[in-house]
């Protein structure tokens, strides 16, 4: 009994995380039409922006909530600003370039920014616990866990609404879902199909950082952190389909419940689960699960 | 003029490879040892290139790598086989049957999903493989000296002859994998990423071509799996880990696609690059590294040997010209 | 177009610069020439840098003359060192290719370095083949010398291997909680905690027998997030939790187990904990076993040479020594111990041949104030002693860890005697140690 209330806890809060990582990821893929590996680094200069900006607000003797704020805006900005140069200085010039190419222009920025944050940090780790400790425990089904963790069960969600909302209610979402389907179409009906790309990169960019500094008070932020989220965050946008925001709700989900399932009952397995899941999925639903139909060109 | 026309990629290969045996030994041993990473990761990407062509992205060629040298490695560990031809033959084939039943369910796949899938069974592997007792974990196995033919060298010998062994394996199966892209076959390749319909109107089987175009890229990585695994005398799970099949992607795309020498030049000068930026930089080589990569991407885009290319016809119409007025001249 | 073509060739034309203008550092004769290879980047870098800044203190004070007796003699006898770091990072076919390029292009007389054991084992071959002394100075797995190089020439470890770690604990464990019925462990999915895990589950047994293990989870290197471990942990409590967590991966684990309060239902035995106290501070886990891969930091005697090294180290870098700078540090000692008995008083460059003779059986001072004795495989593989405690609060006065219960091993204790292969010594009941 408890470990089913442990399995369902667990993999609500992995999900959580998988979806805060992969949201970013799967927007960017849906509007640019590319695969953004530098995902991974701005996964980590999130972490280390919140890491400072914990440091600087303990430092300040600010409240828990007011330390918070300040990771999650430095984060935010420190994204934007990164996914703006990003798009400005290197991706806009490579639209209309066949995909691999582009995927290694991102490669290649995720190696620099990677080696950027060591020479900010060094080589060490870097602790931001602070408000994740304050934030105390609370008990579910005979086990402890931080307020923390299982608050952002909750923030990610909210940011799946929020996201969904923005796309589907919103006058510039309508305009970023037309440029999703068709972007030339979008441009002779008046939309500023360049603005539109450069402010989804900013945000998907702005996304990735705010799950780093999301993730930093859990975490030892340190060198290399990035590789293993962006292969992960790949995972969770394929199985759900790419492009799709209810689709990477899905894919962590499932991933999430996967990787909880076979820690508690196959632990042999968990090394691989995630990638087992994945090809599982793609070998039944070529597409991901949740994947916009494509049409065939001829 | 009807005199038979030289191909002058598979007369660039032979030349390279007479000309790296004879120098071989006067080349100090760290760069020969690049020379032999460089021919093993040469094939392999050459695999990717063919993927390419057809319009796939290939995130798995890790997977061959890795089959090739532990074919390789467990060949030399159970069965006792040093020979380096024998063992080639294995991991060559191996490779090619993994790839085989890989690519029967592969080949329905494109695009990102192609990418993706090929990610997902690579990591799988490595997954299994730092798991396994007989695969020695995540340290990997290490590989005995070879012997070339009954020939057993030991010392400075080994190294020297395991270049040459190198060099003209990568020389035979580049050849034999240049005219196999020369032929019908490699335009057919070409024609699915053009336009798979217009293919299967023409009578062929598109799947068909994927999947022998698949398993062909599954033989080069494999061979070029255990080039590697003899030369560094060691295997580890990390040849079926994603970055190592992002290295292949960016040799093919550093290089270009335009033949089957790209990937060797690319290959050489990736190994080049990032010997002289952890040298310069053991820090950041890193960022040294990407910066680099990004510079070709933002500023040569279509591979290095674009450039190539452009001289080659660029000297070959000057050489054409002068020719023609030659000939102009005996006329007249 | 035009433009694209003239970039290209200015791109190329960059790069052809790079390869041509290469510094190209001329072998001077009278000095010594040590490559060093640590993890600089990824997550080993929580480590390697350590050794790294630990090498770079101790190669300075050297060519200075500022090292204490017995290493009071300016360099390496009398000759300059000259250091040359490179990145362990990016797998072992890169190392090969980098070690080659240490010896045959920087013509470097010793290399010290490598962590990863699969790193090890890759290079040792090589070592031997070019002939060139490499002192694997701190990657812990017995088989490098039982399986790999079972007959080394030019390979040698001035550190113990991972068995004295495990074995220690064990004992340890035991000390403190005889009626002890279970142990469940949690490592990373790769060598090291594979066979941490298999080493101490053996050293367990032979101690007590009836001992059970209700789990061991292992996770990927680099996880970020424990929670499911965590609670089938909580969900089946151990009286003990063993771990051999290091780095990053270390540091996420306790704080997230011990907001879970997992520290409060079974006693943490880590044996790279150190490296918690030294990232952490006080967060680390009050009451939980403690060790650091050898006798370093807190464990350390003091002698003058070992006061030394902390006060330099604090001076330099504004923090207790990690342990990584006590290997990286003991394994420039043991080259300069043995490069100066085979001098014998003589200056000048010494025959690495003769080095390597007279570091066999050589016992030298380390900067942890316990000697290493290089005892095992023909003299290449050092024991020392190994020590263990209890991290018991935070002294806010001297800005340290409280460090208490110190039991200290003696080497011939926790290590296998010469010629006997690890699992087999433990297995046997630690047959022949002198405890």
């Amino acid at each position: 009994m408890s470990t089913l209330s442990a399995v369902v806890v667990d993999a609500a809060s992995f999900a959580a995380w998988l979806f805060l990582v992969a949201v970013g990821l799967t927007l960017v893929f849906g509007v640019l039409r590319l695969l953004n590996i530098a995902h991974g680094a701005f996964y980590s200069v999130g972490a280390y922006a919140a890491v400072y900006a914990i440091g600087a607000s303990v430092t300040l003797g600010w409240a828990t909530w007011i330390q918070l704020v300040a990771a999650l805006a430095a984060a935010v900005a420190i994204g934007a600003v990164i996914g703006l140069l990003t798009e400005r200085c290197i991706l806009g010039r490579l639209y209309g370039y066949p995909e691999p190419l582009v995927l290694i222009a991102t490669y290649a920025l995720f190696l620099i920014l990677d080696d950027a944050t060591k020479l900010v940090s060094g080589g060490g780790s870097l602790y931001a616990a602070q408000p994740r400790d304050s934030l105390g425990q609370i008990g579910i089904g005979g086990l402890q866990y931080p307020v923390y963790d299982v608050a952002l069960i909750g923030v990610s969600m909210m940011l799946a609404a929020i996201v969904w909302f923005v796309l589907n209610r919103t006058r510039v979402g309508r305009c970023v879902t037309a440029v999703v389907f068709d972007s030339e179409i979008s441009a002779a009906m008046g939309i500023h199909v360049g603005r539109i790309k450069t402010a989804t990169f900013m945000v998907g960019a702005a996304l990735g950082c705010l799950a780093g500094a999301l993730t930093a008070p859990k975490i030892a932020v340190s060198p290399g952190m990035g590789v293993e989220v962006i292969v992960i965050a790949f995972a969770v946008v394929v199985v759900g389909g790419l492009g799709s925001i209810p689709g990477a709700l899905l894919g962590a989900a499932i991933i999430g419940l996967a990787r909880a399932l076979t820690a508690h009952l196959l632990p042999e397995l968990e090394i691989f689960a995630v990638y087992l899941v994945m090809a599982g999925v793609l070998a039944v639903r070529p597409f991901g699960l949740l994947a916009p139909a494509q049409a065939r060109r001829i | 003029m009807t005199r038979r026309q030289i191909d002058w990629t598979i007369a660039t290969l032979l030349g390279v490879a007479i000309a790296a045996s004879l120098s071989a030994s006067g080349v100090p041993g760290w760069i020969r040892y690049l020379g032999q990473l460089s021919t093993a990761t040469a094939l392999t990407s050459a695999g990717v290139m063919i993927l390419l062509r057809a319009g796939l992205l290939s995130f798995g060629q890790g997977l061959f790598y890795f089959v090739g040298g532990y074919a390789v490695a467990l060949t030399t560990k159970l069965a006792a086989i040093t020979d380096a031809f024998v063992v080639l033959l294995v991991a060559t084939i191996s490779a090619g049957l993994v790839a085989v039943i890989l690519g029967s369910f592969l080949a329905r796949y494109r695009g990102i999903f192609f990418s993706m899938l090929t990610l997902a069974v690579s990591m799988v592997v490595f997954g299994i493989a730092t798991k396994v007792r007989l695969f020695g974990g995540s340290d990997g196995l290490n590989i005995g000296l070879m012997s070339y033919a009954g020939y057993r060298p030991r010392g400075a010998d080994a190294q020297w002859s395991g270049f040459v062994f190198c060099i003209w394996v990568w020389a035979a199966f580049s050849i034999a994998t240049h005219i196999l892209l020369r032929s019908r076959f490699g335009w057919l390749i070409r024609a699915v990423a053009d336009n798979e319909v217009r293919v299967e109107y023409l009578g062929y089987s598109v799947k068909q071509i994927v999947w022998v175009a698949y398993t062909l890229a599954g033989m080069l990585g494999g061979a070029g799996g255990a080039l590697a695994g003899l030369s560094a005398r060691h295997v580890d799970p990390q040849f079926a880990y994603w970055t190592t099949a992002g290295d292949f992607i960016f040799v093919v795309l550093l290089s270009g696609q335009a033949s089957i020498l790209s990937p060797a030049f690319g290959a050489f000068l990736l190994e080049v690059l990032r010997s002289y930026a952890s040298a310069l930089f053991p820090d950041q080589w890193q960022s040294v590294f990407g910066a680099m990569m990004l510079a070709i991407v933002l500023f040569l885009p279509v591979g290095l040997d674009r450039l190539v290319t452009l001289l080659w016809s660029m000297t070959r119409k000057a050489v054409s010209r002068r020719s023609r007025s030659l000939a102009g001249g005996v006329v007249s | 177009m035009k433009r694209t073509l003239v970039q290209s060739i200015m791109s190329a034309a960059a790069l052809a610069c790079m390869t041509g203008t290469l510094p190209s550092f001329a072998a001077a004769q009278e000095q010594v020439k040590i490559g060093f290879v640590f993890f600089l980047s990824g997550p080993g870098a929580a480590y390697g840098s350590n050794a790294r800044d630990g090498a770079k203190l101790i190669v300075e004070a050297l060519n200075a003359g500022k090292v204490p007796a017995p290493y009071d003699k300016p360099g390496i006898n009398g000759l300059p060192i000259q250091a040359v770091f490179v990145d362990e990072a990016g797998g072992a076919q890169k190392q090969l290719a980098e070690y080659r390029r240490l010896v045959e292009r920087e013509q470097v007389d010793v290399v010290i370095g490598y962590n990863s054991s699969g790193d090890c084992n890759a290079i040792a071959p090589v070592a031997e083949e070019l002939r060139v002394l490499t002192d694997f100075f701190h990657c812990g797995n017995p088989q490098l010398f039982e399986d790999i190089v079972t007959e080394p020439l030019y390979s040698v470890r001035t550190a113990p291997t991972g068995t004295m770690d495990q074995v220690a604990a064990a004992k340890y464990l035991l000390e403190k909680m005889p009626g002890i019925k279970t142990v469940s462990g949690i490592n990373q999915d790769y060598s090291w905690g594979q066979d941490s895990w298999t080493e101490f589950k053996a050293a367990m047994s032979a101690l007590k027998p009836d001992i059970q293990y209700p789990a061991a989870s292992f996770t990927k290197l680099g996880t970020s997030d424990y929670g499911a471990e965590i609670s089938t942990l909580l969900g089946t409590p151990s009286e003990a939790l063993f771990s051999s967590f290091w780095g990053g991966d270390a540091d996420a684990f306790a704080l997230q187990a011990s907001t879970r309060g997992l520290d409060q239902k079974s006693k943490f035995v880590l044996t790279m904990g150190t490296g918690i106290i030294d990232d952490l501070g006080e967060k680390a886990i009050v009451g939980s076993i403690f060790g650091a891969r050898g006798p370093h930091g807190y464990f350390a005697r003091k002698t003058p040479l070992s006061a030394w090294f902390k006060a330099e180290y604090g001076k330099t870098y504004n923090r207790m020594p990690p342990f990584g700078a006590y290997a990286a540090a003991q394994g420039i000692f043991g080259i300069k111990a043995a490069y100066e008995k085979a001098a014998a008083g003589a200056a000048g460059r010494q025959k690495t041949e003769a080095v390597i003779a007279a570091l066999k059986g050589l016992t030298f001072d380390t900067a942890s104030g316990f000697p290493a004795t290089m005892a095992n495989n023909d003299g290449h593989q050092a024991i020392q002693a190994t020590a263990y405690g209890v991290y018991s609060g935070w002294d806010k006065a001297r800005n340290e860890a409280i460090i208490t219960e110190v039991k200290v091993y003696p080497a011939e204790c926790v290590n296998p005697p010469n010629g006997v292969r690890a699992v087999d010594w433990i297995k046997s009941g630690f047959k022949g140690a002198k405890c």
